[in-house]
């Protein structure tokens, strides 16, 4: 018997790392910042003030009623930090290089069915401009702001449909680039298969050629369903699902343990959709478009995590998602934010608020 | 009419024969149908039981556990490695597109294989 209830307590101690136990988990030491704070540039965008996603216009906001906490709360540091040094992989159905807002944006373009750098996209598709716009609009006197438009660009044009071949060769252009962050506004019609699962899951881990771990984004989705079964739900990935103008999350926005986090994607039931750009050559003389759904809200959280990384490029990956659960607004939701970080099956660990996240990643 | 019954159901059993790949460790019912844009005759087009078209050509996706016996999987179904996607996910080659499906299952059935199915084309969809 006196071995005995050593024994026990010894069984106690091994089983006790995997509960809750009501403990918090000692909260990661962030690396030092040793970027020195750049200076300010204005924002001159004319339609800087119809972007409600990334901040608020007292006139705007007025007149279409918009909840004052709907945008991504980005404030000054909009002027600090655009991306600068940072590469982001964006996989899309095409994009308009010649669209104006984008002309001196740096990019590079890969099309994974021809080889070449030709990514015009096809009929009518407009897609991978406005995704792109959100991100890499110039910060100029003309069009959108784009959130991160000093990063650097690789454009990846997909073809549709495709394939896991087609999807490796995808991610291992991206990886050969450097990317720092992989942006996805898509996902497969149907069952994802076991080896496209396994390919994500390879360069989730994969140190690209700087020595780094991507960060690789997925949005998660409109099908007003719980969905933790396609590219957003894998391991690793960041699953992004959309809020609107209202500051809850958007009634489309798919769900699941997998979210992550949320980020402005608008409305489909009302006009209020994400502007961005739209392609030159379908249109008389259109150059922006409004839309919504998940597709919008994973540029913006892309965009945000390279203002991050420039602001801080010490962060490792798990440095990033422990600030994602940190700093995320808890907006009301359909259900209670629950475990240590507090997530929400609906909205995830809440919604993006860019300047809690720069400041903590700051050490402010 | 014995006979008459006898052969309406033999004709609906061949009728109904089962194609199927595995995903996720579970059978995958596919159900024939017309092609879908992009291309040619090198794709068959079936739908899966969520509605989803996918094609299927003559390539398809093995992952290994190891690779000791790949060189006998090459010579047993005269098969072509394309190439190796990432760590022992290989891109395989099969004589013929019919067989695709095929020997995929039968890959998956063997134990230093973790999975296998065809190269499926599928739709994307934007969000």
């Amino acid at each position: 018997m006196r071995y005995f209830i050593p024994l026990l307590v010894l069984i106690f101690i091994g089983c006790g790392g995997g509960g809750s136990g009501g403990e918090k988990e000692q909260e990661p030491t962030l690396p030092h910042s040793n970027v020195k704070k750049p200076v300010a540039k204005p924002i001159n965008d004319p339609y800087f003030y119809q972007q409600w996603y990334l901040a608020k216009n007292n006139n705007f906001y007025n007149q279409y009623s918009i909840n004052d906490k709907a945008h991504v709360n980005g404030g000054e540091y909009y002027k600090l930090y655009r991306g600068k040094g940072v590469k982001i992989a964006i996989i899309d159905d095409g994009l308009d290089v010649n669209h104006p807002d984008l002309q001196d944006a740096s990019l590079t373009t890969y099309n994974v069915h021809t080889g070449g750098t030709d990514v015009s996209q096809n009929g009518n598709n407009s897609h991978g401009t406005k995704v792109t716009g959100i991100i890499a609009a110039q910060a100029n006197e003309r069009d959108i702001f784009g959130i991160a438009s000093e990063s650097e660009i690789l454009f990846l044009k997909y073809y549709n449909p495709t394939n896991p071949v087609e999807l490796q060769e995808l991610f291992q252009k991206a990886n050969d680039f450097g990317a720092d962050i992989i942006s996805n506004s898509w996902g497969t019609k149907g069952n994802v298969t076991d080896a496209q699962v396994d390919i994500i899951k390879y360069y989730v881990n994969k140190k690209n050629i700087k020595g780094n771990v991507p960060l690789i984004v997925f949005a998660t989705g409109n099908e007003y369903i719980r969905k933790e079964s396609d590219e957003s739900a894998i391991e690793g990935v960041i699953g992004v699902g959309a809020t609107d103008e209202r500051n809850e999350k958007a009634p489309y926005s798919n769900y699941g343990n997998h979210v992550d986090i949320m980020a402005p994607g608008g409305s489909l039931e009302s006009s209020f959709g994400i502007l961005s750009l739209y392609p030159t050559y379908l249109g008389q003389g259109k150059v922006l478009a409004n839309e919504a759904g998940t597709s919008f809200a994973a540029p913006i959280v892309s965009g945000a995590l390279a203002m991050l990384l420039q602001a801080n490029p010490n962060l490792t990956k798990s440095d990033v998602e422990y600030l994602i659960k940190t700093t995320s607004d808890k907006i009301p939701c359909n259900d209670n934010y629950v475990g240590e970080y507090g997530h929400n099956i609906f909205c995830g660990y809440g919604k993006l608020n860019i300047t809690k996240l720069l400041d903590k990643a700051l050490g402010k | 009419m014995k006979y008459f019954l006898l052969g309406v159901v033999v004709l609906s059993t061949v009728g109904c024969a089962n194609t199927y790949y595995y995903q996720g460790g579970k059978k995958q019912e596919l159900e024939p149908v017309k092609k879908i844009s992009r291309t040619t005759d090198t794709y068959d087009f079936y739908k899966t039981k969520s509605g989803a078209k996918v094609g299927v050509s003559d390539t398809m996706l093995v992952k290994f556990r190891n690779t000791a016996n790949l060189e006998f999987y090459v010579k047993k179904y005269n098969l072509t490695i394309v190439e190796e996607l990432i760590p022992n996910l290989f891109e395989i080659r099969v004589a013929n597109k019919s067989m695709t499906i095929d020997i995929a299952n039968e890959l998956y059935e063997q134990e230093d294989i973790e999975y296998a199915h065809p190269n499926f084309l599928q739709e994307v969809q934007k969000r």
